[in-house]
């Protein structure tokens, strides 16, 4: 091309774009602050000994010779790739009887799926031990195997996964022509080929995406090994011990990185991938049409109800352990494990730490999430800002929650830091929970704005209508319901998290999450149980009154949404 | 605050001025100039790519043009931002605010000018009423049909009594008998608020039915822009002449006086024609300037065979082959009664008479333009 080629002009600013660029910094910056710098600090550490001085990769060397830590990786990828296995095997299945069968109940089922999001990773791990722990009651079906270890984990990481691979399988066989099926029976092919040709090629993307998103998921994960691993080391459970029992932070930082090397690889990967993904769902296209067959439906039908089945009873475990009165002699019922008085001092106070933790960032991570995401979406120029802004709210997915709290402790406890200040308080515990879970929020807010025709913003100015007024009067109202979804996910997320928080509480701000963890080390599993219940019971409550005032607020102020 | 970069141009309300707008290397506008009165209905024509919706978006200031400049009432406005240049506009998706009634659309402008509120729903019950729509002003856009949808869009974007009404492809996504109806509403309602007006539009019933002037596009460039009459009567060049109305082309040789010769045949040009080009032209007629007379001699009149006859409606299409002529069909339209009086059947020979002042006579360009 001839370099001459003559740009567009460049139109002056308004005030109002001058608003949004500024607010457009404003998110960047704490995007920068909490998310960019922390994990420099985290990669400048790794590369120093416990006075700060350069050695190089020295800490690498010593990881590599550590027969612990290298041991504790191996485990960690066996672990990952087993559970990601199961979960995909068992999720599939789930997911097909979901969208691809006329069993009936699926969209109780589907609920079934989602329960054990509303958990911490903590409460299937200690209902695990429960039910076959060392005085476990069907602690014969491990036929002397111990549930301490990787047996354990494992299950407690594919229940902890399964929901999240349901969803996307089940959207990805959801979406699917009717008459790509027509055309298939048409050219008389069998179930087989039909199968090979059509529906694998239609789930290709959810097949590659789900594994990976497990694998990281698992890989990184802290509650379930934490709780149920026993003495078999992993690299979640032995970067905390690096940090918290050895203070020996570089060595900490190096298998943070670890931890962050295959979840990097992996969202790296997905992005490459999406790329080639063509949409074989058009305008055009026909919803699949399922008839009812006897054999697939009843199979379906047994495979989920033995899988709900399982759910039920670990949670029902789960609540049941929180309610014995000393466990595993006297099994009477009571509810003195829900005074955690006994257990902790802090007693209750420490649900209501996580209830104003989850609250606090479920608040102020809608704004600052949804604000950034419209910034992107509607300011004028300015698109290298907004390209970054964009690669930085992706960046947080790729982030494991035990990385991200580990590199703030090297980057605000660093008493050269300004924000030295905020080391220890509520205020870091909310600022990283909002960077963990950002991305999420991010893409609901975002699909929800797109859905709002670009030309209203248009009209909006040739009626000298200033932005905040357009944000205030059409573009709130109309993400409503994304920013409900944005809130409870934050919400639920937050108040069941461990990883993105152990590294950060102080004695002040000590989590329900965390004491399930303590507890659960100092032999008080009935407490741990309890409090596990308390959290699950919170999550769910919140969604039920999430689920009641759509329903409330579309009825009266959303009723432009119906016809 | 506005730069001066040159004087306004005298006449004109709206006058561009050698308009360039590249996206990276593709070049999207080339060279436009051209100039709308007062009052006027521009229309934009041409086929899906040839720039006249960016021509809009940069009127708007929506797409900024790489250079040349746009005056509006006196003002230079080509480096304005949208929000200080004084237009209305309707976009082909309708794109009402969802979640405000209609009436609250049409006064979401007006509220923010300093308007009482009341005041406000006085002006927009008004508009609604001009539109027609006034007995729906309390449902919201999603309760509307599309044409009573658009009606509000139009009535939203005239409540700010806007300079100038820019339409890009408004009629375009209504079905056809509603959007004859809002074709006419739209142009009464055009002429009686006086405001000048410019619609993009690809179908050119609706720009010759409209317009007081057309401007023809193709591949970012002007190619005509003159009133509906002149452009079918008159076409500038052998783009316009096919791409408006129907025309049949036949390659041939223009003596550059009063004459051309296909073949073996020399058609007479009429006085309307004089002055065509010299040399190798294309000569074009439309199907309802070919006459067909039972005696199949006299000036300009050749011999052809009917092909086939297409029952339209209305009127009728024939098909014939005049071999000494060309090689490809002739195309005459015929009302009902000519085609009864003449009792046509397939392969049945006859005149067909080509109007000399109805010949288009276009110089052949070649690779050479």
């Amino acid at each position: 091309m001839s370099g001459k080629t003559p740009q567009a002009i460049r139109i002056p600013a308004t005030g109002d774009d001058r608003a949004m660029r500024t607010m457009l910094l404003c998110v960047a910056a704490v995007l920068f602050i909490a998310l960019i710098a922390p994990l420099y600090a985290l990669l400048s550490r790794s590369t120093r000994d416990s006075d700060g001085v350069f050695i190089g990769l020295t800490n690498f060397q010593r990881f590599l010779g550590d027969s612990t830590l290298a041991l504790a990786a191996w485990n960690s990828f066996f672990i990952a790739f087993l559970s990601t296995a199961i979960t995909i095997l068992l999720a599939l299945g789930f997911a097909y009887g979901l969208t691809r069968s006329r069993m009936p109940g699926r969209p109780l089922f589907r609920s079934f799926a989602m329960i054990p999001l509303l958990a911490p990773s903590l409460l299937p791990a200690i209902a695990l031990v429960f039910l076959l722990g060392e005085k476990g009651l069907a602690r014969g079906i491990l036929m002397g195997n111990s549930v301490y270890g990787p047996i354990g984990i494992v299950i407690g990481e594919v229940i902890f996964s399964f929901p999240q691979a349901v969803l996307i399988l089940s959207t990805s066989l959801a979406m699917a022509d009717q008459r790509l099926y027509d055309a298939a029976l048409t050219l008389r092919a069998g179930p087989f080929k039909t199968f090979t040709t059509v529906t694998l090629p239609g789930i290709r993307y959810g097949l590659i995406s789900t594994p990976l998103a497990i694998f990281v998921k698992v890989f990184t994960d802290f509650g379930v090994p934490a709780v149920i691993g026993g003495s078999y080391p992993v690299l979640a459970t032995e970067i905390y011990k690096q940090v918290v029992a050895q203070f020996d932070f570089g060595m900490g930082a190096v298998v943070g990185i670890f931890l962050l090397i295959p979840a990097v690889l992996a969202f790296a990967l997905q992005r490459f991938l999406q790329r080639f993904e063509v949409a074989t769902v058009t305008a055009q296209s026909v919803p699949l049409d399922i008839r009812p067959r006897k054999t697939r439906d009843l199979a379906c039908l047994a495979f989920c109800l033995l899988i709900a089945a399982c759910l039920l009873v670990i949670i029902g475990f789960a609540v049941f352990g929180s309610l014995v009165t000393y466990w595993p002699y006297n099994l009477g019922l009571t509810l003195k494990n829900y005074r955690f008085g006994e257990a902790s001092t802090a007693g209750w106070s420490l649900y209501v730490n996580s209830l104003t933790l989850a609250f606090l960032t479920a608040t102020f991570g809608t704004a600052l999430t949804f604000v950034g995401a419209w910034l992107i979406e509607r300011t004028r120029g300015w698109d290298g800002a907004k390209a970054l802004l964009q690669l930085m709210a992706t960046l947080p997915v790729a982030v494991p929650g035990l990385v991200l709290g580990l590199s703030y402790i090297f980057f605000f406890n660093s008493p050269a830091n300004p924000l030295h200040f905020a080391y220890g308080t509520m205020a870091i515990l909310v600022l990283s929970s909002i960077i963990h879970f950002y991305t999420v929020p991010h893409i609901i807010a975002t699909a929800a704005l797109k859905q709002l025709d670009r030309d209203l913003d248009v009209v909006a100015t040739s009626l000298k209508v200033p932005f905040h007024v357009m944000l205030r009067r059409v573009t709130l109202p109309f993400c409503m319901p994304a920013i409900v979804d944005i809130w409870g996910y934050l919400f639920v997320n937050t108040m069941t998290t461990v990883s993105a928080v152990i590294f950060l509480y102080s004695a002040n701000t000590l989590l329900a999450s965390i004491a399930i963890v303590q507890w659960n080390d100092s032999g008080r599993m009935t407490e741990a149980a309890a409090m596990s219940v308390s959290i699950f019971a919170t999550s769910a409550l919140v969604m039920g009154a999430k689920t009641l005032f759509m329903r409330r607020y579309f009825s009266r102020s959303q009723a432009w949404r119906r016809r | 605050m506005i730069k001066k970069t040159g004087t306004a141009p005298d006449e004109g309300y709206l006058t561009i001025s050698n308009l360039e707008k590249y996206y990276g290397p593709y070049h999207a506008l080339r060279d436009v100039s051209l100039s709308v009165r007062r009052g006027e209905f521009v229309c934009f024509l041409g086929p899906s790519g040839c720039g006249k919706t960016t021509l809009l978006r940069a009127i708007a200031g929506l797409d900024p043009q790489s250079s040349g400049q746009i005056w509006q009432d006196g003002r230079d406005i080509s480096l304005l931002p949208p929000a200080r240049r004084d237009f209305g506009i309707v976009f082909q998706s309708y794109a009402l605010f969802p979640n405000l009634s209609v009436i609250d659309n049409v006064a979401f402008g007006l509220r923010n000018t300093g308007v009482s509120a009341k005041d406000a729903r006085t002006q927009a019950q008004e508009l609604l009423a001009m539109v027609g729509i006034a007995e729906h002003a309390q449902k919201y856009p999603s309760q509307l049909s599309g044409g009573q949808q658009q009606r509000v869009a139009i009535a939203r974007a005239l409540a700010m009594s806007p300079g100038l009404l820019l339409l890009d492809e408004p009629l375009s996504a209504l079905d056809a008998r509603v959007r004859v109806r809002l074709r006419e509403e739209l142009h009464d309602l055009q002429r009686r608020v006086g405001v000048t007006s410019i619609m993009v539009t690809h179908d050119q019933e609706e720009a010759l039915s409209l317009a007081d002037r057309i401007v023809v596009m193709n591949a970012g460039r002007v190619e005509q822009f003159d009133t509906p009459q002149r452009i079918y009567s008159h076409p500038a060049n052998r783009f316009v002449a096919e791409f408006v109305g129907d025309m049949t082309l036949i390659d041939g040789q223009s003596d550059g006086q009063d004459a051309v010769r296909i073949r073996q045949q020399r058609l007479e040009l009429g006085q309307l024609r004089k002055g065509a080009p010299t040399g190798a032209t294309a000569i074009g007629i439309r199907p309802e300037d070919l006459v067909l007379t039972q005696s199949g001699t006299g000036p300009n009149t050749v011999t052809a065979t009917v092909d086939a006859v297409e029952f339209s409606g209305a009127s009728a299409v024939v098909r014939l082959h005049a071999p000494t002529l060309c090689d490809i069909p002739l195309r005459a339209r015929l009302s009902l009664a000519t085609l009864t009086q003449l009792q046509l059947a397939e392969g049945i020979s006859i005149g067909a008479h080509l109007l000399p002042d109805a010949l288009h006579v276009f110089p052949v360009h070649g690779d050479a333009a």
